[in-house]
């Protein structure tokens, strides 16, 4: 009896050693690097703490001083988000303000680009200022995308955004030499130039930042879209809530933000939401009613669907060309629905075909 | 055995009080199964267990004042248990429905089953003893865990779960004859 007992127990012992988790050395040292990028993070911010400290120990006036500074920068971006009328639903062009005297419009799908002394150019051609009034380098600028239009932007550190449709970005002429901070509306893909010394700071409307020092990923913060997210293609991000819940991504990764913060990580197919920058759009089993959400704003068009539609999943390749007809055609062929554009209103009314 | 696998984990944590932070890189690479599979015990999300050791090595790459210790997988695997509960308590984003944190392992019904599928009495005696094993305090799982799943020292577990040595001895063989109890019917 007591053999066998024993034998049993040492049976169940090797069960649960090897129902142990062992991750791979490769595994460990890509890990171990993601501590040492941490590192380096926190490092930088405590650096920013001690400066604040020994200044608090100086004369009150400079406290008061230093210690509104980067309250400043923060409600730079909503105040000129707040003010400006000038909104993607509004324009019906490409609109880069570049002060409050000067809007210019801008040809679809061209390349607005800073040079590090500042210098804007469109599709390579120097812009001319014409009023010669006080300009500060850090000034902010902004570019209006309205739906149906995209185009991409070169800050003047050499970070490079794909700018999608209904889309707002307000960011700095020049960047300040301590950090890189850029508002996004709407939804982007950016390759952030890599410099681990300036961290790269993407502000949203959508309670969330992005932290990144140089990587790749897709920011999404679309109204029309239950959930806003941020889609890590290469690199690391952290991404903050306004509740300070903060999460690091890994590429190939998903973070989902509702109105309450962050929710739920989920490892997805990168191409699937990066693919619009070259007019190929996949889609892995979306509700229906997301994917024409996201077709009215691509193309500009309004699109009335049936509530029912956003039980309908659909999986699939669609290219982003042509007109929004020939692509709700297409859907037509997938999916049991129909559309009709009313010829008054311009809408196109989706619903479903029951046979 | 690798050149790193001769040091003893004091000796290299000795290193690492001393400004030696590739001391600290071998040791993350020898006790990161272990934390992770720890941690997991405690909670079983493998992302945000992931995390918090992450979370762990940064505070400790960046720490200015550490203190030696003999007993580093000790002091490792009680950090991480403070900033497991910590993460958990505080972290608004982590559904919490109807667990507290506790330490927690066990085998399946249908595991034991494929393994004594030859032996019904070999069954019903693994039945039991993983029922009565469910039964015991959350302590008494985790000196076992740490004994023999683990193989950890009794100086090891002592210092992990914050008695002394003897009681740790203690209390393992009083766990070990209530087990014995129950199949000695």
């Amino acid at each position: 009896m007591e053999i066998e007992v024993i034998k049993i127990v040492r049976r169940l012992l090797r069960e649960l050693k090897s129902q142990e988790k062992v991750e791979d050395t490769s595994v460990k040292t890509r890990l171990w690097q993601d501590v040492l990028d941490r590192s380096r993070c926190v490092r930088r911010r405590q650096g920013r703490r001690n400066l604040i400290i020994t200044i608090t120990s100086a004369a009150a006036v400079t406290l008061l001083l230093f210690y509104l500074q980067p309250f400043k920068d923060k409600n730079a971006f909503q105040d000129i988000y707040m003010a400006s009328t000038c909104l993607p639903d509004s324009v019906h062009q490409v609109t880069l303000i570049v002060s409050k005297e000067e809007q210019l419009e801008i040809a679809e799908n061209s390349e607005v680009s800073y040079a590090t002394n500042g210098m804007v150019s469109v599709n390579r051609a120097n812009i001319k200022r014409t009023s010669q009034g006080p300009s500060s380098l850090q000034e902010y600028n902004q570019l209006i995308v309205p739906k149906g239009k995209r185009v991409t932007l070169i800050l003047s550190d050499g970070s490079k955004l794909w700018v999608n449709a209904g889309t707002r970005v307000i960011y700095p002429r020049i960047f300040s030499k301590s950090k890189r901070e850029i508002f996004v509306d709407g939804e982007a893909y950016l390759e952030v130039t890599h410099n681990p010394e300036i961290p790269f700071l993407v502000n949203t409307n959508a309670g969330f930042t992005i932290e990144v020092l140089g990587t790749s990923f897709n920011v999404c913060t679309y109204k029309e879209l239950p959930d806003a997210t941020v889609v890590l293609v290469k690199g690391s991000v952290k991404v903050q809530d306004t509740h300070k819940n903060q999460c690091f991504l890994k590429p190939d990764q998903l973070i989902s933000i509702s109105s309450t913060g962050l929710k739920d990580i989920k490892n997805v197919n990168v191409q699937d939401y990066i693919g619009w920058i070259n007019g190929i759009w996949s889609i892995h089993s979306e509700p229906l009613g997301h994917v024409l959400a996201k077709l009215a704003i691509y193309f500009g068009v309004k699109i009335h669907a049936e509530e029912a539609l956003n039980d309908l999943s659909i999986s699939g390749k669609l290219e982003l060309k042509g007109q929004v007809s020939d692509i709700l055609t297409g859907l037509g062929n997938i999916v049991p629905i129909s559309y009709r554009e009313n010829s008054q209103t311009g809408v196109y009314e989706v619903q479903i075909e029951h046979q | 055995m690798d050149v790193e696998g001769e040091y003893t984990d004091a000796f290299l944590w000795n290193l690492f009080v001393q400004g030696d932070k590739s001391a600290l890189e071998i040791l993350y690479k020898r006790h990161y199964d272990l934390l992770f599979n720890y941690g997991l015990k405690y909670y079983a999300c493998e992302y945000l267990v992931k995390d918090c050791i992450q979370d762990l090595f940064v505070k400790l790459y960046m720490a200015k004042n550490i203190k030696a210790t003999p007993f580093v997988i000790a002091y490792l695997i009680k950090s991480l248990r403070n900033i497991l509960f910590d993460k958990v308590n505080e972290n608004k984003t982590i559904p919490i429905t109807d667990h507290l944190i506790t330490f927690d392992l066990s085998i399946q019904d249908s595991t034991l089953e494929k393994l004594f599928v030859k032996n019904d009495r070999d069954l019903v005696i693994s039945k039991k003893l993983v029922q009565s094993f469910s039964k015991l305090s959350q302590n008494q799982k985790q000196i076992l865990y740490l004994r023999y799943v683990k193989d950890l020292s009794h100086k090891e577990i002592a210092a992990i779960m914050d008695i002394n040595e003897q009681s740790a001895m203690n209390l393992l063989s009083r766990t070990l004859s209530k087990l014995r109890k129950v199949i000695s019917f």
